[in-house]
């Protein structure tokens, strides 16, 4: 009996040394696959990075595209009206390429671009990421005042700025009144103990530590205090009651865009206009709503008591200087006038005189192009100027009133919008950013972006069906097939549906709801997602400075110490 | 005598019920040989491994051993790796950011092919031997191209390399503060 369970035992060593080389060989196991698994999930986070970046990239190059208008390396069949292009070979570490398939769609002048990237490794894997980007043209009319280097306020000058809407009606304080006088300035400077109310948003590049809790807004260290005065006032009709300075109206890091106009080609001059001896003496340029183009190689003056009266639709190129004397009307019912000046532009006398008072019948581009160094535009007189002005390579002077006492001319109103190098308010002044000019854009507008997402999955699957028909690659007949199956209408429906409504991809769905249903569905979507950007372009208005992205401007904003190159001697003025 | 026998009768009783292994180790060390040789012949039988239990169980556990170690550096070097790639794609993410943030003409400004250092975002950085560069070139008019590269050294000594690559233009995406 005992022999046998002696007997019993033998082996057992083995059977422990195997049991416990199993539970090695298990935790070699373990640890291998633990180990694998954190350089795979590493791996991974790796690829989609670039995947992602690509993906946005392809917006980056539709952006391109659309802005500079050139579509070389695109499709453009299906009219123009759905444009692509497949960006491949891009050469990623590791023999691992990438390939960047667009798709953009032109939307009524609001594109909408698909971008799909994929990273294709080694190993046969691949790494997909799909963005959807709405783009907006760019109105060079956006803000009521921009300005390239600085806006000044001077000579003890109170200058209020607010906003309106020209289609609406005229300027009212009490029923045309809004609170969207956006003032957009590189620096801003206040002398004098000049202050400016501005009642709208102010977009600035204030420095990393423009504010402060600590500090406070109406310290005398605050550089925003220092840029719009000691009693100047960021506000909106949601401020909260006393507030000088709204916050959230304020941002403090900003980019502007700046789009360079050409003056058109004019073949042969027009005879510079004559005016008569009388007293008063009136002559007239354009006749019909019919687009006339005129040419003056020298310099205009209109005298005084003179008036050049546009009647028509009128386009003036001058490529001297412009002085007004007299005055420069704009009447109805056909009178629309876009000047581009060369030279100088300087207005006194009776001024501009837009009947209409809308600022769009009066467009001025000045100095376009940026051919003279010096150009300068003098804005005074004695008539309320409505007009837009283009000037992003001069220096604007709006004169207002010095203690009650007009500079040159009794006006101290602008309405409309106005874009400088720089911008110098004399004495008191009342800016109206006219709101209907955000619609104002130019023939070939710069576009930029509103929002993009993520596709998601479902979305992106549709999308990878698309791209196969798209840009086959020859390697199945099934990608041609598709291909050949794919219409205008079918990538509208599959791809910007997707864009737009999400989920109604499905084909199935067309046929019930039919394509008008559909289109209003679509363009119903567009409307809402336009509206919600502009939303949330209240919210990019909020961000917060990144610290080390302003520039050098962050202690020499405004200040009165002369350390800037740039910095105006007032007593020169 | 008989007291040792006790002492060595409840000692067993105790292994035996608790471990019966070592018991086995402790009958091969030949304490029992001593103490049962004259109460049991043939007692050699019933004890003890075999000179091939015992090799082939030394052979079974030093190969389990060699490739637990074995596994162990497999895997510092796979951890190792993977950190390390974790620590590039950070990054690739934190210099791309910085140069999309930078306004067009600054990104006009650079230079074709520059080192860029990690130091400026990482107080210590865990690659061997690394080198960063930055490389910007003219996709097209209007458009450029930048390519970071980080390669970096393994604790084999193995080159590692990886890169990342936009495409920028003006008032693209990236531009700036708010596009106004």
């Amino acid at each position: 009996m005992r022999r046998e369970k002696t007997k019993s035992r033998r082996g057992s060593a083995i059977i422990t040394a195997l049991m416990v080389a199993g539970i090695g060989g298990l935790l070699i196991s373990i640890m291998i696959r633990s180990a694998t698994g954190e350089k795979i999930a590493a791996d991974k986070r790796y690829h989609n990075q670039n995947a992602s970046r690509l993906a946005i990239s392809g917006v980056e190059m539709a952006i391109m595209a659309l802005s500079n208008d050139v579509w070389d390396k695109w499709d453009l069949s299906f009219n123009g009206e759905i444009r692509t292009q497949q960006f491949s070979g891009v050469e990623m570490a590791n023999h691992s390429s990438a390939e960047i398939s667009i798709l953009l769609k032109m939307n009524d002048g609001f594109p909408i671009v698909v971008s799909n990237a994929e990273v294709l490794t080694t190993t046969g894997a691949s790494y997909k990421n799909q963005k959807e980007a709405n783009l907006r043209p760019h109105s060079i009319f956006g803000n009521g005042l921009t300005v390239g280097t600085r806006t000044y306020f001077l000579y003890y000058g109170n200058i209020g700025i607010d906003s309106y809407n020209s289609a609406v009606g005229l300027y009212d304080p009490f029923l045309n009144r809004n609170d969207n006088g956006t003032v957009v300035s590189t620096n801003l400077a206040s002398y004098h103990s000049s202050n400016a109310q501005i009642f709208g948003y102010l977009g600035a590049n204030l420095g990393a530590n423009w504010y402060s809790e600590s500090s406070g807004i109406q310290q005398a260290s605050n550089p925003l205090a220092r840029q719009i005065g000691y009693g100047g006032k960021v506000t909106g009709f949601d401020s909260a009651r006393g507030a000088l300075v709204d916050l959230d109206r304020v941002v403090g890091d900003i980019h502007i865009i700046e789009e360079e106009i050409e003056a058109p080609a004019i073949k042969y001059p027009t005879d510079l206009p004559r005016f008569g001896k009388g007293k008063k003496s009136t002559v007239e340029l354009g006749q019909s709503a019919e687009s006339e183009f005129h040419l003056i190689n020298s310099d205009l003056t209109i005298p005084k008591r003179k008036t050049l009266r546009i009647s028509g639709n009128v386009v003036l190129v001058v490529k001297g200087n412009i002085n007004i004397q007299g005055a420069l009307e704009v009447v109805p019912p056909f009178g629309r006038l876009t000047l581009y000046c060369e030279g100088s532009l300087s207005v006194i006398g009776n001024g501009l005189v837009n009947e209409w008072q809308q600022p769009d019948k009066l467009v001025i581009f000045h100095n376009p192009g940026g051919l003279y160094s010096n150009g300068a535009v003098w804005l005074g007189g004695d008539t309320p100027i409505h007009a837009a002005i283009y000037a992003p390579h001069s220096s604007v002077y709006l004169f207002g009133h010095y203690q009650g006492r007009p500079f040159y001319g009794s006006n101290k109103d602008f309405y409309g919008s106005l874009v400088a190098k720089n911008v110098l308010f004399y004495g008191d002044y009342e800016f109206h950013f006219d709101e209907s000019l955000k619609e104002y854009v130019t023939d070939n507008p710069t576009y930029v972006l509103d929002n993009f997402v993520n596709l998601d999955s479902d979305e992106a699957k549709q999308l990878d069906q698309v791209i196969d028909g798209l840009f086959p690659t020859g390697s199945g007949d099934e990608a041609e097939a598709l291909a050949a199956l794919l219409d205008l209408e079918e990538i509208e429906l599959a791809l910007f549906g997707i864009a737009e409504s999400g989920s109604e991809i499905n084909l199935a769905k067309k046929a019930k709801k039919g394509k008008s249903a559909l289109a209003q569905e679509r363009r119903a979507a567009a409307q809402e997602r336009r509206e919600a950007a502009g939303k949330g372009k209240k919210e990019k208005l909020t961000k917060k400075v990144k610290p080390g992205d302003n520039g050098d401007n962050d202690g020499d904003n405004g200040d009165n110490d002369g350390d800037n190159d740039d910095d105006l001697e007032v007593g020169d003025e | 005598m008989k007291q040792q026998k006790q002492r060595q009768n409840l000692l067993r009783g105790y292994l035996r019920s608790w471990m019966p292994f070592a018991l086995r180790f402790a009958k091969s060390a030949g304490k029992r040989d001593r103490t049962d040789r004259s109460a049991s012949a043939g007692s050699e039988k019933q004890g003890g491994f075999t000179l091939a239990e015992l090799l082939v169980g030394t052979a079974a556990n030093l190969l389990v051993i060699a490739g637990l170690f074995s596994a162990l550096g497999q895997g510092i070097i796979y951890s190792e790796n993977a950190r390390s790639l974790d620590f590039v794609t950070q990054l690739l993410d934190v210099e791309m950011d910085e140069i999309q943030v930078l306004g067009w003409t600054e990104i006009n400004a650079l230079d074709t092919r520059a080192s860029f250092d990690p130091h400026a975002y990482f107080a210590q950085i865990p690659l061997r031997k690394h080198e960063c560069i930055r490389e910007v070139t003219n996709e097209s008019a209007g458009l450029k191209k930048i390519n970071l590269i980080v390669s970096w050294h393994d604790l084999r000594g193995m080159v590692h390399r990886r890169n990342s690559v936009t495409f920028l233009t003006e008032n693209g995406v990236y531009s700036p503060g708010t596009a106004l």
